[in-house]
């Protein structure tokens, strides 16, 4: 069994007209045994700014950890605020640094520029692989499910209530049929003048 | 290598007054050498210093003062040739750093404080001595031209416009009379040369001075065959 | 095929094909006339199947069977009580979420279902078929300690040749209400209180602090079905439905099935609502 699906979790991200969302399953578990259900895996890094760390739990803290601290440091040093593409640099080269020996998450990034409020995702494999879609990114032990949920659901210029639908029913409908993840979702839509988090209902099986 | 970093000490340390002598030596240093301007425009951002040679038989042109950094940055110096390229080594390597991390060119702000730093670290550090060079540093980035005096000491200034180097007292007076806020980069390099020539001993040709711009288009060094376009205009 | 003749082969496969279309049907589906004429691996000595389960490069060569699930049941003054979930997982793929985890074998017995779904569902359909002809031939019904001891003991036929079941038997004959444990390592356990998969930890725990012998029909039911809820929520290899059947002296009862979704949220009410008291 592989490392990246001992804890088990599921996220999503996706593009929408002037917005982007987030969303990801609640669940800590040891292999099959759920241990927690209120569990954190998305981060807010800035104003616009979320990362979710799918994958080993330990490492899952670790690096948000490591991350805020690079985040920090760069924003006293330069005194601004962090694009989601430098960010997303940064989590790749701290990934990368541990290329022989890595952090076993799988970052997903979501987020608006701070200028141009341009939407961004983005999502990297352990060692910081980027991969910038047009469209959704996916990570978890439910990224099957989730590729074939968002390959049906997704369409262009999704306004913000269509794209909590649609991040929603991608993310419910996908770790309803994986074992290792769900047991509630929180969704965060993140607009230029408004965030909303919304916590969905969802099966607890 | 641990018993002599064990033993070796700051050479700049305070005098019973409070001066660090050893800075203000690197400071006389800079002021005994070839002047240097830069000037901020509308558009863009000129450096322009004097490059002379001591002998008709030296290859012209081998050797310059005005180095691109990165893309966007260019520097010039006052002061020791030698104390410089150690500087611009190191300022391209942090660019190039920068550039690895974030993948972003690097703000010329923050180019500035990181080879500050570096200057400044000479200034506490064991058995060195404080760089003999002062720094002009031009960039452009977010849509804006950017220039910053370094110093010895590690302290870092912006400017409209300055001058270094010999006779800079009478560069930035002149300066002042010719500054104004609306200059173009044309105009703007017009008046470096005009400010380096006010010092200059001599017939000032496109072989002796070195001229660099920086605008929306990256930096680079002009050619002396352009040079000479500008002197043309020069009465 | 003259090579082979020449060479006196032409029995060396036994599966060669025939020119009888019948005779091929006969000979790929034996357990159509008889039960235990499956077909056979085709290499020497079928215990040794197990050594086949590597590739030539050493990788595991996996059957995902379905091994996560929880079932329970136990035996108390109005009968037995069996409770299931219904999920089939192929490793974490969860394949389906509406599984009959329990086989109806007659109106007296029922047989849960844990481990290879196949295995279980192929073997009660035999007992099925097992217990009529034992109701035919001695007109009266089978027990279950006979019907289980069958089952173990065609079972155990193949031990060793990786057959996974692990399954609950439960009744109601002359000596009132049974329950047996059987499974594909050849044991056949009689007991009152039962629990069987990944989930099984889970589940009885809430079992084994609520059972009494005298419990209410309603109560028994509600116990079952409460164990086996909790035992969807923390094993993620269990979930779906809760059926929960009775087993009355006059036969089996199919008491309800109830969504684990549902039963989360309605148990989350009654628990804030206790709390509110």
């Amino acid at each position: 069994m592989s490392i990246l699906s001992y804890n088990g979790s599921a996220m999503v991200a996706m593009k929408g007209d002037n917005c982007v969302s987030i969303a990801t399953d609640k669940r800590f578990g040891i292999q099959g045994q759920t241990i927690s259900i209120e569990f954190p895996k998305v981060f807010q890094m800035g104003p616009h700014l979320y990362v979710g760390l799918p994958g080993l739990a330990t490492d899952t803290q670790t690096v948000v950890e490591k991350l805020n601290f690079r985040k920090n440091l760069y924003e006293l040093k330069e005194n601004r605020r962090i694009s989601p593409k430098v960010f997303a640099s940064m989590v790749s080269n701290l990934l990368y640094e541990k290329r022989f020996g890595p952090f076993f998450v799988e970052p997903v990034i979501a987020g608006l520029d701070p200028i141009t409020a341009e939407p961004y995702v983005c999502n990297m494999d352990l060692i910081g692989c980027i991969n910038e879609p047009e469209d959704f990114v996916v990570g978890g032990t439910a990224s099957a499910q989730l590729f074939g949920m968002c390959e049906a659901l997704w369409e262009p210029k999704l306004k913000p209530d269509d794209l909590f639908e649609t991040t929603s029913q991608a993310l419910i409908n996908a770790f309803d049929r994986d074992a290792m993840s769900g047991w509630g979702a929180t969704v965060y839509i993140i607009e230029k003048d408004k965030i909303t988090v919304k916590d969905l209902k969802t099966r607890m099986d | 290598m641990a018993s002599s970093e064990r033993y070796s000490f700051s050479l700049t340390t305070f005098s019973p007054s409070g001066k660090l002598v050893q800075i203000e030596y690197a400071l006389a240093a800079v002021a005994a050498g070839a002047p240097s301007v830069g000037i901020k425009a509308s558009n863009g951002v000129v450096i322009a210093t004097e490059n002379k040679h001591k002998s008709i038989l030296y290859e012209e042109h081998s050797v310059s003062k005005v180095e691109m950094v990165t893309n966007h940055i260019g520097m010039v110096y006052s002061g020791m040739g030698p104390d410089y390229r150690l500087l611009i080594k190191q300022a391209r390597k942090m660019a190039q750093q920068y550039y690895l991390v974030y993948h972003e060119p690097i703000p010329t702000a923050q180019l500035v404080q990181r080879v500050a730093a570096v200057m400044q670290e000479y200034t506490q550090s064991g058995g060195v001595r404080p760089f003999g060079v002062s720094l002009l540093i031009c960039g452009w980035d977010n849509n804006r031209p950017y220039l910053f005096q370094c110093d010895p000491s590690g302290a870092y200034f912006a400017w409209k416009a300055t001058a270094m180097g010999k006779n800079f007292v009478n560069g930035k007076t002149f300066l002042e009379k010719r500054y104004g806020e609306e200059l173009e980069l044309d105009d703007a390099v017009h008046t470096a040369i005009l400010t380096l020539k006010e010092s200059f001993e001599g017939q000032m040709t496109a072989d002796n001075i070195e001229v660099g711009i920086c605008d929306a288009n990256g930096f680079r060094r002009l050619d002396p065959s352009h040079v000479k376009d500008y002197l043309a205009n020069i009465p | 095929m003259a090579l082979a003749e020449i060479c006196g082969l032409q029995d060396f496969d036994n599966r060669k094909f025939g020119n009888n279309l019948f005779d091929d049907i006969g000979q790929y589906s034996g357990n159509f006339s008889h039960h235990i004429n499956l077909a056979a691996p085709p290499f020497g000595n079928p215990a040794d199947l197990h050594k086949f389960n590597k590739d030539e490069a050493g990788r595991k060569l996996k059957i995902n069977f379905d091994h996560g699930t929880t079932t329970l049941g136990f035996r108390y003054e109005g009968g037995v009580i069996l409770a299931v979930d219904s999920r089939a997982t192929g490793g974490a793929f969860i394949g389906s979420q509406t599984m009959k985890k329990i086989v109806e074998i007659n109106d007296f017995l029922l047989g849960t279902l844990a481990g290879g779904a196949a295995d279980c569902v192929y073997w009660d359909r035999v007992l099925s078929k097992q217990c009529r002809m034992y109701e035919l031939r001695n007109r009266e019904r089978i027990s279950v300690a006979a019907a289980s001891k069958l089952m173990a003991n065609m079972v155990y036929n193949y031990k060793g040749m990786g057959l996974s079941m692990g399954m609950m038997l439960a009744g109601w004959d002359k000596r009132g209400p049974q329950l047996y444990y059987v499974d594909s390592e050849g044991s056949r356990i009689p007991g009152k209180v039962f629990s069987v998969g990944s989930g099984s930890v889970y589940a009885f725990g809430v079992l084994d602090s609520g059972y009494r012998w005298d419990l209410k029909d309603e109560e028994a039911q509600e116990l079952g079905r409460r164990s086996i809820f909790h035992a969807t929520h923390r094993d993620a290899y269990s979930g779906g439905i809760v059926r929960v059947y009775h087993i009355t002296p006059n036969g089996w009862v199919h008491i309800d099935n109830n969504d684990c979704t549902d039963m989360y949220y309605k148990y989350q009410e009654e628990k804030k609502a206790e709390e509110g008291k």
